[in-house]
């Protein structure tokens, strides 16, 4: 555990027994710990977003779904008469595949190798 | 994306009919996913619909027997394929005006026999293919082609009047939130006996222009705020729960 | 070959059965193995010697929640591979019209009996009438050419329900026989004999279900469950089944083949009946129950020296034309009794130039022979 994580605590935590702020920190680390571990994982993961331009209507509701803003519009009206979607920052993907699952066009289609 | 799903579908009916961000489109995408979790057999599945944009989800785009019936009818012919054929896996998929409005009747019936039938609803709150019209099932207050000055009667509770039916798998979910969606619909297809899924999916040209939703996302976003849990709201006061949709099994 | 003879449900020999009775039986013993009913007068009978026998034969009853639900449930049924049937009366033909119209355009083999009764509307439940006749018809919006049969006797609701499930299979057709609460309600003796003929719908794998390379051709049938991704539609389809609800040649491909299908074969459908008409100068053109009074007429008018002969029409749809312009070639006048407001009449109008004239009767009771007698002697002065 990290001095810093002890001082921060003892500074700002209300609870004023010493042994509970140990514990505390010693619980937030562990959680820290995980999370680290979950970042690492979902960095190990490759993914590659296909958009079928063909089926996709621009809808837009992956773009606006998006909690990493990965996907956008293409900037110019396409011959279907709208802006097509386009993937703009594929390494922000995490996978969590919200925009695959919410296309009502089925258009696209997240690949994850592990 | 499951690599079953493009062999479960007829592509060639690709790009499908409905409007960008169509909330039936989502369900479409659910339940290929949730029959292909289950890994069912899609040959020996029959999907029956009514009429209306919820009853194209499967037909023409699902590779299995389709049976795309009358208005408010999908029940009623499912019972007679049923009945005939124990063995097929029947599913019906129809909308709210569909199966509740002119075909309240069979749906009661059906639930009341508790026949070994999965009934998706897909609850757009509005008659959409014939141009925005009020429905069964659309909020008070809500602007329709036929309800210029607001809806003034009040919707049903689709899994209240089922349950009380006498069906014996009750839910509701959101196109809103997919994960629990599929879940859900999995836990509907493995159940023996008469299992109903109201499934919200707005429309967003006919329900969502009229009632100042701008965009596809707009109805989602408003989706996944005003919906709760069923757990959740238990605890919950009715002025707290007022505009609130409350989703699980009940 | 689709055509085979098998045995009778019923020990061969003589019966004594009421029409409704006698109906379900021939249902049973042409393969009828589904039946979806709700009650009525005067076909309520039907549908409970159904439930008594199907479960014998392993056949599936349900009494559904309306007659919407009965006809819908017998499409079903029928597509998952039964031979399905319901019976009703006027007012549940009435409610049962769309659905008419959704095995026409889909064509699925079905037979609807409609005991006619007293109408329109609720009428006279308990009394026969024939009022139905266009109904059956033209109910349905568009053109569908269905086939009717009219009984005129216990033994003919037997053997006219096994043409008229053969029929349904050979022409995938909605199918109707137009029995009445007379013919209906009536006991009489029934011949059962050793074998019945009868007529399974046409399969072949890999073809489509729903259009033919002839104009006027029937497509094979599959079943739910045999592998076929049916795309059974009530909207206008390919081949195939696929909706193509803005393609005029579509539209008018199918329209076309599904009245030429009927129409272009109808030799194999048209049943006719003639007592005296060989030297006959006075036509009658009857059917159902009200043929019997005619036929004790026609023999009481020869008695009396007059050449009157009658034309008996078992099958009504397709409308015997034929049959009808022969009749007006040899006959001066033509009477129609009906127990209705001249619904034959009208259309035999149209086949012959000889002078027609209705004799209709609506009170709810059948015409008995001195009626017709006198009716055809007053119009003759």
């Amino acid at each position: 555990m990290t001095i810093k994580l002890l001082i921060a605590h003892i500074i700002f935590s209300e609870e004023k027994n010493l042994w509970e702020i140990f514990l505390n920190c010693l619980w937030v680390q562990s959680k820290m710990e995980g999370e680290n571990l979950l970042v690492e994982k979902e960095k190990k993961k490759q993914v590659k977003i296909h958009i079928n331009p063909k089926w996709c209507k621009g809808c837009y509701i992956c773009v606006e779904i998006c909690p990493q803003k990965v996907l956008g519009k293409a900037g110019e009206i396409s011959e279907k008469g709208f802006q097509q979607v386009v993937v703009v920052y594929p390494e922000k993907c995490t996978g969590c595949l919200q925009c695959e699952m919410l296309c009502p066009d089925l258009a696209i289609n997240v690949e994850i190798k592990k | 994306m499951n690599p079953k799903i493009m062999e479960m579908i007829n592509t060639q009916a690709f790009p499908t009919p409905f409007c960008p961000g169509c909330g039936h489109g989502i369900l479409m995408n659910a339940i290929l996913r949730a029959v292909a979790e289950m890994e069912y057999d899609l040959q020996k599945m029959l999907f029956v619909s009514g009429i209306g944009c919820a009853a194209w989800i499967p037909s023409p785009h699902f590779k299995a027997d389709t049976l795309h019936t009358l208005h408010g009818r999908a029940i009623a012919y499912a019972t007679g394929a049923k009945l005939y054929n124990p063995n097929l896996k029947v599913v019906v998929v129809s909308g709210d005006g569909d199966l509740s409005s002119i075909g309240g009747n069979h749906l009661i019936h059906g639930a009341r026999r508790n026949i070994d039938l999965t009934v998706i609803c897909a609850n757009n709150s509005i008659y959409g293919m014939t141009g925005g019209q009020v429905a069964s099932t659309t909020p008070l207050g809500s602007l329709t082609t036929t309800t210029p000055q607001g809806n003034k009667e009040p919707p049903f509770d689709l899994c209240r009047l089922v349950k009380a039916a006498g069906a014996t798998f009750v839910a509701r979910q959101s196109v809103a939130t997919p994960v629990p969606l599929v879940r859900t619909l999995k836990k509907a297809l493995a159940h023996v006996g008469f299992a109903f899924v109201e499934v919200i999916s707005p429309c967003p040209t006919q329900y969502g222009r009229r009632n100042a939703f701008r965009s596809p996302y707009e109805l989602i976003k408003y989706l996944r705020e005003n919906s709760l849990s069923a757990e959740k709201a238990q605890g919950l006061s009715p002025e707290q729960l007022q505009g609130k949709i409350l989703l699980g099994e009940f | 070959m689709p055509w085979k003879k098998t045995k009778s449900l019923l020990e061969p020999g003589w019966y004594f059965m009421q029409g409704d009775e006698a109906c379900a039986e021939g249902a049973l013993a042409a393969g009828c193995r589904f039946y979806a009913g709700y009650p009525i007068t005067p076909a309520s009978e039907i549908m409970i010697r159904m439930v008594h026998r199907l479960p014998e034969v392993n056949g599936v009853f349900i009494q559904m929640e309306d007659e919407i639900g009965s006809i819908s449930s017998v499409i079903g049924a029928s597509w998952a591979g039964a031979k399905a049937m319901t019976a009703t009366s006027g007012p549940g033909i009435s409610l049962m019209t769309e659905s008419i119209g959704y095995a026409g355009i889909t064509e699925t083999p079905c037979v609807i009996v409609d005991v006619q009764r007293a109408g329109p509307s609720t009428g006279q439940a308990t009394r026969p009438a024939q009022g139905d006749i266009m109904q059956v018809k033209w109910g349905c919006h568009g053109d569908v050419e269905i086939i009717a049969f009219a009984p005129w006797s216990v033994q003919e609701m037997y053997d006219l329900t096994i043409k008229a499930f053969n029929c349904a299979e050979r022409f995938r057709v909605p199918t109707f026989i137009l029995a009445d609460e007379a013919v209906g309600h009536l006991r009489e003796t029934l011949l059962i004999k050793e074998e019945v003929e009868i007529f399974d719908r046409y399969k072949a794998p890999g073809l489509p279900p729903f259009g033919t390379d002839e104009p006027n051709g029937v497509p094979p049938m599959p079943a739910f469950g045999e592998g076929a991704n049916l795309l059974v539609t009530g909207s206008t389809h390919d081949p195939w089944g696929f909706r193509k609800t803005a393609d005029p040649q579509i539209q008018a491909r199918l329209t076309e083949r599904l009245v030429r299908k009927v129409k272009d074969f109808r030799a194999e459908i048209l049943l006719t009946e003639g007592h005296f008409l060989t030297d006959a100068e006075i036509g009658v053109i009857a059917y159902g129950f009200t043929a019997r009074a005619a036929l004790a007429a026609i023999k009481k008018l020869r008695q009396q020296g007059i050449k009157v002969g009658l034309l008996r029409l078992i099958s009504i749809w397709p409308f015997a034309e034929e049959a009808v312009a022969g009749l007006g070639q040899n006959c001066r006048v033509i009477f129609v009794p009906e127990m209705n407001r001249g619904q034959i009449a009208g259309e035999a109008k149209k086949f012959t130039s000889t002078p027609i004239i209705p004799l209709p009767k609506t009170n709810g009771e059948v015409f008995e022979p001195a009626e017709i007698v006198e009716a055809i002697r007053r119009n003759l002065t």
